[in-house]
């Protein structure tokens, strides 16, 4: 399909593009790993594809990140916004990003992607961490292993 | 001057999104109505007509290129002009769905103005010039 360096480049500008056109945030990075969000307030969302490539989409924003990103996004104030409403944002954006990206690794082959959902268990692959104003946003693109030169 | 306009999509907040935008687009849409998937959709179009339809693809029950294939084997709901909203850009799904008769396709993520004037677009391409449905 790509090589791993071709595949990062691509998560970087799908992830600055949807976050810059629909939340209007700037992310920057990619960071350390050691800066992804963790534990149990993390807010996360996969999605799972396949096409010519296999695999899942990961994202997982720290809770504050979450709220700021999904306010944006649906033009709310944080305040006024239900915990249903910010994940549903949340699922949102992750499946932009996960459909532009793969838009751009596959220009010339449709794929199917699942229905947002949150993520079952733990996952791994392709990470970069970024960071926006009030905290920290991973995304992980997970490609079946003969996907990734 | 009103247009009827039918937003489908099964994310709420996407629904609200494109809400938002065409709102602030200026655009006379009256009503703005809403369906979760096709099957949603096409039942509100045979209870009451509309001007244009916006939907996305990869819905759960029953997805845009099964919606937009209904249409067009139904006398009174194929000349709805549907602009496809996807996340999907790749020309092969451009195509396949254009070549179910979409008469306009966005890439996600839009700016809003992409939006207005695949509509403005659209609507003054209407095969049926004779007025809208308000």
């Amino acid at each position: 399909m790509c090589s791993a360096e071709r595949a990062g480049q691509v998560l970087d500008q799908s992830v600055s593009e949807v976050l810059e056109t629909m939340c209007f945030a700037f992310p920057e990075g990619p960071l350390d790993a050691a800066l992804a969000p963790v534990g149990e307030d993390a807010i996360d969302a996969e999605i799972r594809f396949c096409g010519h490539a296999a695999g899942a989409f990961h994202l997982r924003v720290g809770p504050q990140a979450a709220w700021e990103l999904a306010s944006s996004f649906l033009g709310t104030d944080a305040g006024e916004l239900e915990e249903g409403r910010m994940v549903d944002a949340v699922r949102e954006i992750a499946n932009m990003i996960c459909g532009s990206a793969l838009s751009a690794l596959e220009a010339d082959q449709s794929f199917e992607l699942s229905e947002p959902s949150a993520t079952a268990g733990e996952f791994s692959g392709l990470g970069h961490c970024y960071a926006l104003e009030q905290g920290y946003v991973e995304a992980v693109l997970e490609l079946e292993p003969a996907e990734v030169a | 001057m009103s247009i009827a306009m039918l937003i489908v999509d099964d994310s709420p907040a996407m629904r609200n999104i494109i809400r938002r935008t065409v709102t602030l687009s200026g655009l006379p849409a009256n009503p703005l109505l809403e369906a979760a998937n096709g099957a949603e959709a096409l039942e509100l179009m045979r209870r009451r007509p509309v001007d244009v339809v916006l939907t996305d693809i990869n819905m759960p029950v029953m997805n845009g290129e099964e919606m937009l294939a209904t249409m067009d084997a139904d006398e009174a709901l194929r000349g709805v002009p549907v602009v496809v909203i996807s996340t999907d850009s790749t020309e092969a799904r451009r195509s396949r769905m254009l070549g179910l008769g979409a008469r306009g396709y966005i890439r996600k993520p839009f700016q809003p103005e992409v939006l207005r004037d695949e509509l403005e677009r659209v609507l003054v391409e209407r095969p049926d010039q004779e007025g809208f449905h308000v």
